[in-house]
């Protein structure tokens, strides 16, 4: 049956430092890609995957396993490092990233390897696909809850905001839609480009039922995803508040570091910082 | 003739008048002592349960039960800090403390899923100026398989304000595991946020 694997706080900051300097290792390597979001949602995954998520690695695709959909494909390689640190597939696999014939595309294919769930490519697909799994749940009576992560600039698809209506319609108490609002997207600061405030006030007029945390913060993320289960009736959206680039200072709070990887230079004073960490 | 017929009708208006002023004292006497209440004054308490809430909190904290009566903000945050320390819970429904008290009932932490715990019914009892809060904790029978992830179950409701006592009486109900699923299809008709004047019996 799968599990979930309720590793401490202590242990999830460990393993989210450790997936960044995958991340720098991965994006060096392949010399293209998205660092800032990839950087600013590790403790998100890591939470995800080593305290929340009732999967089981060594059987991917079990039936009753909870699901989390990438809908803003973009920061993948966060994913990747995630789900080869949990146990879906050798690390070897890493360092592929973005090559030719590659598995670990730009952005994730589904079953390329195990543990990917969807594909994405165009943003504001995500929340639909994982709407239609949720329901899927529902209508078949299994019991797994389906987690989909979207980006804050990702919201000016307008596809989002028909999924987002269309969620509390059908009562999907079994889906958590995580926005991770870091305010900057590929051309600049969100508020500048398409502002979005007030995010929460306009999810909750959809009728979601919505909390807003630090998504940087392991045992906010933790909360409200224990939370999210508990509420009944209505899906639930968490506004992850993250720092693009966390932990490295001249990535953080900079959009020209939404599609930019680091060069060999940067790559070394990066790891030195996020080691000096752990 | 004309004369004695006044006579006589100022005798007779005069007596029910002045019955009628002394009743007006006399009521008015025992109305600024308080010792009789008009029935049409008192407003009957209104009660609504605080949907916006999650009924179940998981929590690894080891939480005491509450049957608590909160009367301001403050106490509400110190109430939802309790269960949840990150300070991430919030009620969504706007709370008017000058009007109404919240009722937080909550369970002990358990150690597995399955326990529910919910306001019922509320009485009113005018003789002994008392509100009586019934509360319903549902914990699953011994061998049924549970979750192990350790949680509190809550439940908040709002209250018109009232200088009446309020008290709480528990009632606890085991569900069989086959009757699990039937519990829950009943959750969303299952309310019953009417104030009963008359008390039920209780098994």
């Amino acid at each position: 049956m799968p599990t979930n694997i309720k590793k401490n706080p202590e242990e999830l900051y460990k393993i989210s430092n450790k997936l960044r300097l995958t991340v720098i290792d991965m994006l060096t390597e392949a010399k293209t890609g998205h660092t800032a979001g990839s950087l600013g949602t590790a403790e998100i995954f890591s939470a995800l995957y080593f305290h929340i998520l009732k999967i089981d690695p060594k059987n991917p695709n079990k039936k009753d396993r909870d699901r989390f959909v990438l809908s803003n494909g973009h920061i993948c390689p966060i994913w990747y490092a995630t789900l080869s640190e949990r146990g879906y597939f050798p690390k070897t696999e890493l360092w592929k990233l973005r090559k030719i014939n590659s598995k670990l595309q730009g952005h994730p294919k589904m079953n390329s390897l195990p543990g990917i769930e969807n594909t994405s490519g165009s943003l504001g697909q995500g929340l639909s696909q994982a709407i239609g799994i949720a329901l899927a749940g529902k209508m078949n009576k299994v019991s797994y809850r389906v987690y989909c992560m979207t980006g804050d600039g990702e919201l000016n698809e307008g596809q989002i905001w028909e999924s987002a209506m269309f969620a509390p319609n059908k009562k999907l108490d079994n889906l958590t839609w995580i926005i991770d609002r870091n305010h900057i997207q590929s051309d600049g600061n969100t508020e500048d480009i398409m502002p979005l405030e007030n995010l929460r006030d306009k999810l909750e007029s959809f009728n979601w039922y919505v909390l807003a945390i630090n998504g940087n913060n392991v045992e906010e993320i933790i909360s409200a995803c224990k939370i999210a289960e508990s509420i009944k009736q209505r899906p639930t959206a968490i506004i992850a508040n993250t720092v693009p680039g966390e932990g490295v200072d001249f990535i953080e709070n900079k959009y020209e570091w939404h599609g930019k990887v680091p060069n060999k230079k940067e790559a070394e004073e990066a790891k030195e910082k996020l080691s000096s960490i752990i | 003739m004309k004369k004695n017929r006044q006579e006589a009708f100022l005798r007779v208006s005069l007596l029910p008048l002045l019955v009628l002023i002394g009743l007006i004292f006399g009521a008015g006497y025992f109305l600024l002592k308080d010792e009789i209440k008009l029935p049409s004054l008192r407003k009957n308490p209104t009660i609504q349960r605080l949907e916006g809430f999650p009924t179940v909190i998981y929590t690894d904290k080891q939480i005491e039960k509450t049957r608590k009566v909160i009367t301001n903000d403050q106490e509400l945050a110190e109430f939802l800090n309790l269960i949840d320390e990150t300070g991430i819970l919030t009620v969504k429904e706007e709370v008017n403390f000058d009007k109404n008290v919240v009722i937080a009932i909550s369970t002990e932490t358990n150690e597995e899923t399955g326990h529910k715990i919910k306001v019922k019914k509320v009485y009113e009892d005018i003789d002994r100026d008392k509100i009586l809060i019934e509360f319903e904790e549902v914990d699953p029978e011994d061998d049924c398989k549970m979750e192990l992830d350790s949680n509190i179950a809550v439940d908040l409701v709002m209250l018109s304000k009232t200088d009446s006592r309020i008290d709480f009486e528990k009632i606890t109900k085991v569900i069989e595991c086959e009757k699990e699923e039937e519990e829950n299809d009943n959750e969303d008709t299952d309310e019953n946020n009417g104030l009963n004047s008359k008390k039920e019996t209780i098994e």
